[in-house]
């Protein structure tokens, strides 16, 4: 029984490996410390880009529900030479507003300079989805160009759509 | 008496001083192990410090680098571009872009263009170096050539070669990275 348990209290008594124990917790607990302090900036940072990529898709959805439709068409000389003014009827068959950012429009009886346009951010032109509106546009300049020529008319919307007439 | 004990005592430790003193002082055998303590502290303090500010350093240099490339990578994915209007014209060889920033960020810019045909081979040199962009309706340059998003723009290439009367495709290449395609005939 001596025999036995006298290397046992030897080892409880001896204080010989404690530093180098005391000292491996010490290093585990400071690499762990700076590990998960990477590991949860890391995390946030993911986060974010997640948030974007989430943001982005929503975009590219909304743009993809965007649906215009230019009923009709009525374009009348404008109140000086070469200006055309344009009045549409515009219907919004998708699930979210719409607003327009320019017109366009092109005269197919010429054959260059043929092209004009107009931005329409000064009168802002939105549409509910369902929504039918009638709307006037700013006077449009092509020179050379009547209202009986042959047009050809698209709007951008400012998801990036054009709807063409 | 007791006078005369004190005297003693006292002369007996001048004595011990005087012998002990300058022996403690004459004997270097300690002294270089005293030295090389503290050289080594020394050292090994001044070498963690150094190496605690490298690593502070650095630390904060790869954090921000990881930030600018995670911010840039988040306003990749939010850039989008439409295409308004594109058009062709012989004289000169330059081709038109008009464009419309419809995204999530701003400051858009283009940095190339290129050009194929319906094969998808490259048009001349293939890759483009866009003008400035400027304002659709006024012409007017942007300032810092780029588009805050909902902004429009224009820029022009000018093609190496006349492009023969077909289907082109068109990508346009941003400073982000991103690519965005589309196409035109010419006439």
């Amino acid at each position: 029984m001596t025999a036995h348990s006298s290397p046992h209290r030897k080892l409880r008594s001896s204080r010989k490996g404690y530093a180098g124990i005391i000292a491996a917790i010490i290093m585990v607990l400071i690499i762990l410390y700076f590990y998960s302090t990477v590991a949860m900036f890391s995390l946030s940072r993911d986060k974010d880009l997640q948030d974007i990529t989430a943001r982005s898709a929503q975009l590219d959805i909304d743009r993809d529900a965007e649906k215009v439709a230019i009923t009709s068409v009525t374009i009348t000389q404008g109140p000086q030479a070469g200006q055309l003014t344009v009045t549409c009827t515009l219907e919004n068959s998708g699930s979210v507003p719409v607003q327009l950012a320019r017109l366009w429009l092109e005269d197919k009886s010429l054959t260059q300079n043929n092209i004009g346009n107009v931005p329409l951010t000064s009168i802002p032109v939105a549409i509910q989805p369902g929504g039918r509106i009638q709307q006037t546009f700013p006077p449009v300049t092509i020179q050379g160009s009547s209202p009986s020529d042959a047009f050809f008319l698209w709007i951008i919307t400012f998801r990036g759509n054009s709807f063409l007439r | 008496m007791p006078r005369r004990n004190t005297k003693s005592m006292l002369s007996k430790l001048r004595l011990l001083f005087r012998r002990r003193i300058p022996d403690f002082l004459g004997n270097r055998r300690a002294v270089s192990v005293v030295v090389s303590t503290v050289v080594l502290s020394a050292g090994v303090l001044a070498l963690g410090i150094a190496v605690l500010y490298w690593a502070f350093s650095m630390g904060n240099l790869s954090s921000l680098q990881y930030s600018r490339t995670i911010a840039t990578n988040s306003y990749a994915a939010s850039e989008r571009i439409g295409f308004e209007y594109i058009s062709y014209s012989s004289a000169g060889n330059r081709l038109t872009v008009n464009i419309i920033n419809w995204g999530g960020a701003h400051n858009l810019n283009i940095s190339l263009v290129h050009i194929t045909d319906s094969l998808h081979n490259y048009v001349g040199t293939g890759a483009y170096t866009p003008s400035i962009l400027t304002n659709i309706t006024t012409g007017s340059p942007i300032p810092d050539n780029d588009l805050d998003i909902g902004e429009e723009g224009r820029f022009t290439i000018t093609l190496s070669d006349p492009l023969p009367s077909g289907y082109y495709n068109i990508r346009l290449v941003t400073g982000r990275g991103r690519t965005f395609d589309s196409s035109f005939i010419t006439p």
